[in-house]
C-alpha cells in the first residue's frame, strides 16, 4: 500500500554548506496521525519545509531524496502547488494575516479540488472564531491564533495536514484539547496528520505512530506502543526517568541508526 | 557562513582584537600595501585616476554601510549628504574661507546637523517609510543647493581653487592618488573598528530586532541617531574631498542616481560588510570603463551610439542578477570560494557526530 | 497591503502582500499575484508617462518625475486605493501654488515636502488604515 505522504532518504543542505537532515524516510499512510519527535535543532521543521515547499527567504535546498505524495513527486515545487494538490502547513511561526481580521483570514484561502470542510464547519470546530469574526488577527491569543491557523488550514480542504509545533506556548489545557481536536478531524473528517512536535507526551497521546529525529537522522521509528515502551524515549522525551544521574541522550547509544544507502 | 578550520589560537588580548590576525592575511595586506606605494611607478595616470576615483567611492560606500548595512536604517538621501559637504566648501569658498583647515571641519559639523535631521524620522518609521522620508529629505537638500546656486554661483556652479595648507598645495594626479587611497585606508579602519565597538553591536541589533534592542537596554533612538550623524559626517567630508578634487561643484553632480549608484555598491559588494563596501565600490566605478572597453572591443564604429545606454541598461541588470542570485553580494561569492577551499575535499559541513 | 476588503481576491493580494510565505502556503499564487500587481503599476506609470509626454516634452529624463508617485501614494495612503485621486490633487495643488507664488526651484521639492509633512504628523496617509500593528 503506498502511503499518503512518503519521503526517502530526504537531505537538506543550508548556504549550501550546512547539512540539516540526512538521510530521513518516513512515512504517513492514510487516515493516520504521525508524530515527528525532536529537540531543538533536529531538523524537525527543515523536514516539514521541505516537504512543503516553505523554504521562503532562507538559503536551503533538498539535495538528495525523493519526497512523494499520493505517488506523485513533489520535491521542489512550490508552496501553493502543494497547497492545492491537499498537502497543507500550519506553520510554526507567521501562521496567521496579523493585519486582516479573522474572517479575512479565512477568507485568504484558494482550496485544491477536494471538499473536505465548509465555513459552517470549521466554525462548528472552533466556536471561539465564530465570536471573533472581525477582530485583527494580531490581537488573538496564542491558542486563539493556533485555532485560525488550522482553521485556514482546514479551509484549503487538505488531505494531509502538516502541523509544525502545535503546543508552542500555549497552557496545558488548551494543547490537550487541540490534540483531542486534532484527533477529531482524523475520526470524522478522515484527515491525515504529520504531527510535529517537541511535547513528545502530547503527541503521544493521539498519534497512531511515530519518528524520533535526532541530529538530522531518523534514530527510531514505529507504532505509538513501540516507541512508549523504549526506555531511551521514556527518559529522553517523555521524563519518565529511570536513573538517578544526570545523562545526556547522546552519550547512550541504544538507538540503533537506521540509514538507507540506496 | 564561515567553516573556518581550527589551529588559530591566540595567547594576548592584543592578539585577541587584532584587526589582521593570520599569517595569510598581514602577508596579502603588505602585498596589497606595496602594490598601491609603488602604482605610481607602474602605471599611467588613467589607471591612477581610476583608482582614486574607486576610493574615493570606497568612502562614501563605506559610510552608507555604517547606515543602512550595520543599522539598517535605509537611506535614499545619500547624495544629498555629498551635495551638503561639497556646497559647505563652497559656500565658504566664496566667503574667502578657503583653508581645508577650515573648510573641513565645518563640513563635517553641517554634516552632522543634516545627518540629525535626516535620522529625526527614523526614530518613528521604517522600512519603506523611512526610505521615502530620506528620499524627500534629499530634495530637500538638493533645492537648497540648488538656490544657493543659483544666487551665488554664477548660474553653473561654484570654483574651487586647489587646497593648501600652510605651504603645500594638493595637485595633480599622483598627489591625490596618495591622499585619496590612504583616506579611504582610514576609512576602511574606522568602518571595521566601529562595527566590533559597542556602536557597532548596537547597530546590528537594532538592525536586526530593534524591540528586543530595547528589551536588552539598548538605547535605540540615540543609536538611530548616532548612525546616521557617523555616517552623514564621513559622506559630507566626502563631499567637501569631492569638491576640492573636482575643482567645480555644480548641483548637477548630485541627482538622485548618485544615491542609487552608493546603494548598488553596498549591495553589489555585500551590505553589512566593509570589505564588500569596498569591493562594491570599485565595481560600480569600474563598471563604466569596463563597458566601454567591451563596447569598443566589439564594434568600434557603433560604440559612441551604445555605450550610453549600454552602460545604463548594464548597471540595472548586474544589480538585478546580484539580488537574484548572489544577495550577498560580491562578499558572499568570496566566502563561498572560501569555504570551498575549507571544507574540501568535502562539499558540505558535516552534522554532529551523535 | 489590502487593497480592497470586499472582494476575496483583494483579500488574497492584501495577504500576499503581507505574509508572501503563508500566502503562498494557503494556495494564493503568489508568483501570479505579485507579477499582476507590477503589470498593472507599469501600465499605469506608462499610461501617465504618455500624457505627460505628449503635453509637456519627451525627454529621457522623465523617468525622475516617477519618483513624485510616492509622495502622492503616500499622502493618500498606501494602502488606500481611493485616496490617490484626492492625494494627487492636493500635492499638484500645491506644487502648483509653490511654484506661482514662491520659487520655480520649488517645483521638485514641494510633492517631498508634502511627503515630509504628513509622515511626521499622519504617516498612514489621508485615506489609509491605522493600525497599530507594523506593517513594514
Amino acid at each position: 500500500m503506498t502511503a499518503l505522504l512518503e519521503l526517502e532518504n530526504v537531505e537538506v543542505v543550508y548556504h549550501r554548506v550546512a547539512i540539516a537532515v540526512q538521510g530521513v524516510s518516513l512515512r504517513v499512510p492514510e487516515r493516520s496521525i504521525v508524530a515527528l519527535l525532536g529537540t531543538n535543532g533536529a531538523g524537525k521543521t527543515t523536514t516539514l519545509r521541505a516537504v512543503s515547499g516553505f523554504f521562503g527567504g532562507d538559503d536551503a535546498r533538498v539535495v538528495a531524496g525523493r519526497i512523494a505524495f499520493r505517488g506523485e513527486v513533489i520535491t521542489g515545487r512550490r508552496p501553493h502547488e502543494v497547497a492545492r494538490r491537499g498537502l497543507v502547513l500550519v506553520p510554526e511561526r507567521d501562521k496567521v494575516f496579523e493585519t486582516l481580521t479573522v474572517a479575512e483570514n479565512l477568507d485568504a484561502v484558494v482550496a485544491g479540488g477536494r471538499r473536505l470542510v465548509s465555513r459552517e464547519q470549521v466554525f462548528e470546530y472552533f466556536p471561539v472564531l465564530a465570536e471573533r469574526r472581525r477582530q485583527l488577527a494580531g490581537y488573538l491569543s496564542g491558542g486563539e491564533r493556533q485555532m485560525l491557523a488550522l482553521a485556514s488550514a482546514l479551509l484549503c480542504q487538505p488531505e494531509l495536514l502538516l502541523v509544525d509545533e502545535l503546543s508552542l506556548g500555549l497552557a496545558p489545557s488548551v494543547v490537550e484539547r487541540l490534540m483531542a481536536l486534532v484527533r477529531r478531524l482524523r475520526d470524522e473528517l478522515g484527515l491525515a496528520v504529520l504531527l510535529v512536535e517537541q511535547n513528545a507526551a502530547a503527541a503521544l497521546a493521539v498519534a497512531d505512530a511515530g519518528y524520533v529525529l535526532e541530529h538530522g537522522r531518523i534514530v527510531y521509528d514505529g507504532s505509538v506502543e513501540r516507541l512508549l515502551a523504549h526506555e531511551d524515549i521514556r527518559e529522553f522525551y517523555l521524563g519518565v526517568g529511570r536513573s538517578t544521574d544526570r545523562v545526556r541522550y547522546t552519550d547512550v547509544k541504544q538507538y540503533r541508526r537506521r540509514r538507507r544507502w540506496f | 557562513m564561515r567553516a573556518r578550520g581550527g589551529g588559530y589560537f591566540t595567547t594576548s588580548y592584543e592578539a585577541d582584537l587584532a584587526l589582521v590576525d593570520t599569517r595569510l592575511r598581514r602577508a596579502a595586506l603588505a602585498a596589497l600595501a606595496l602594490v598601491l606605494l609603488g602604482l605610481p611607478q607602474l602605471a599611467s595616470g588613467f589607471v591612477l585616476d581610476l583608482v582614486s576615483q574607486a576610493a574615493f567611492a570606497a568612502i562614501g560606500a563605506l559610510a552608507l554601510n555604517v547606515l543602512t548595512g550595520l543599522a539598517g536604517q535605509i537611506s535614499l538621501g545619500h547624495a544629498g549628504f555629498l551635495a551638503a559637504g561639497a556646497f559647505t566648501t563652497a559656500a565658504l569658498v566664496e566667503r574667502g574661507v578657503v583653508s581645508p583647515l577650515v573648510t573641513l571641519p565645518a563640513t563635517a559639523l553641517v554634516g552632522g546637523v543634516l545627518g540629525l535631521a535626516v535620522g529625526i524620522p527614523s526614530l518613528r518609521l521604517k522600512g519603506l517609510y523611512l526610505a521615502l522620508g530620506t528620499l524627500a529629505m534629499h530634495h530637500v537638500v538638493l533645492y537648497a543647493a540648488g538656490e544657493m546656486q543659483a544666487r551665488a554661483g554664477g548660474n553653473t556652479g561654484f570654483t574651487i581653487p586647489a587646497p593648501r595648507v600652510g605651504g603645500l598645495v594638493l595637485k595633480g594626479t599622483v598627489a591625490w592618488y596618495y591622499v585619496l587611497v590612504a583616506l579611504a585606508a582610514l576609512a576602511l579602519v574606522l568602518a571595521v573598528n566601529l562595527q566590533r565597538s559597542r556602536a557597532g553591536r548596537a547597530w546590528m541589533a537594532i538592525r536586526d530586532r530593534d524591540v528586543a534592542a530595547a528589551s536588552v537596554g539598548i538605547d535605540v533612538a540615540r543609536y538611530k541617531l548616532s548612525a546616521f550623524v557617523w555616517s552623514s559626517v564621513v559622506t559630507a567630508l566626502a563631499g567637501a574631498l569631492f569638491a576640492y578634487h573636482r575643482g567645480f561643484v555644480s548641483v548637477e553632480a548630485f541627482g538622485f542616481f548618485v544615491a542609487v549608484e552608493y546603494i548598488a555598491m553596498i549591495i553589489i559588494g555585500g551590505l553589512g560588510s566593509a570589505l564588500g563596501a569596498v569591493l562594491g565600490a570599485a565595481f560600480v566605478t569600474l563598471l563604466p570603463y569596463a563597458i566601454d572597453a567591451l563596447v569598443a572591443g566589439v564594434s568600434p564604429d557603433a560604440a559612441q551610439y551604445y555605450v550610453f545606454p549600454a552602460k545604463f541598461g548594464a548597471f540595472g541588470l548586474l544589480m538585478a542578477l546580484f539580488l537574484l542570485f548572489e544577495p550577498l553580494g560580491l562578499v558572499g561569492i568570496w566566502r563561498r570560494v572560501r569555504n570551498w577551499f575549507a571544507l574540501w575535499p568535502f562539499r558540505h559541513r558535516p552534522l554532529r557526530a551523535s | 497591503m489590502r487593497i480592497s476588503t470586499t472582494n476575496s481576491n483583494g483579500v488574497g493580494i492584501g495577504s500576499a502582500g503581507e505574509r508572501a510565505l503563508l500566502a503562498s502556503q494557503r494556495g494564493i499564487n503568489v508568483h501570479g499575484v505579485f507579477a499582476l500587481s507590477w503589470a498593472l503599476a507599469a501600465f499605469a506609470g506608462g499610461l501617465a508617462g504618455m500624457i505627460y509626454a505628449s503635453n509637456v516634452r519627451l525627454e529621457p529624463s522623465l523617468g525622475i518625475l516617477g519618483l513624485r508617485a510616492f509622495a502622492v501614494a503616500l499622502v493618500g495612503g498606501l494602502d488606500s486605493l481611493g485616496g490617490v485621486i484626492p492625494a494627487a490633487l492636493l500635492v499638484a495643488a500645491v506644487e502648483v501654488a509653490s511654484v506661482r507664488y514662491g520659487n520655480p526651484l520649488l517645483s521638485d521639492v514641494s510633492p517631498f515636502l508634502c511627503l515630509l509633512v504628513m509622515l511626521l504628523i499622519r504617516p498612514w496617509g489621508l485615506f489609509g488604515t491605522k493600525e497599530e500593528l507594523e506593517r513594514v
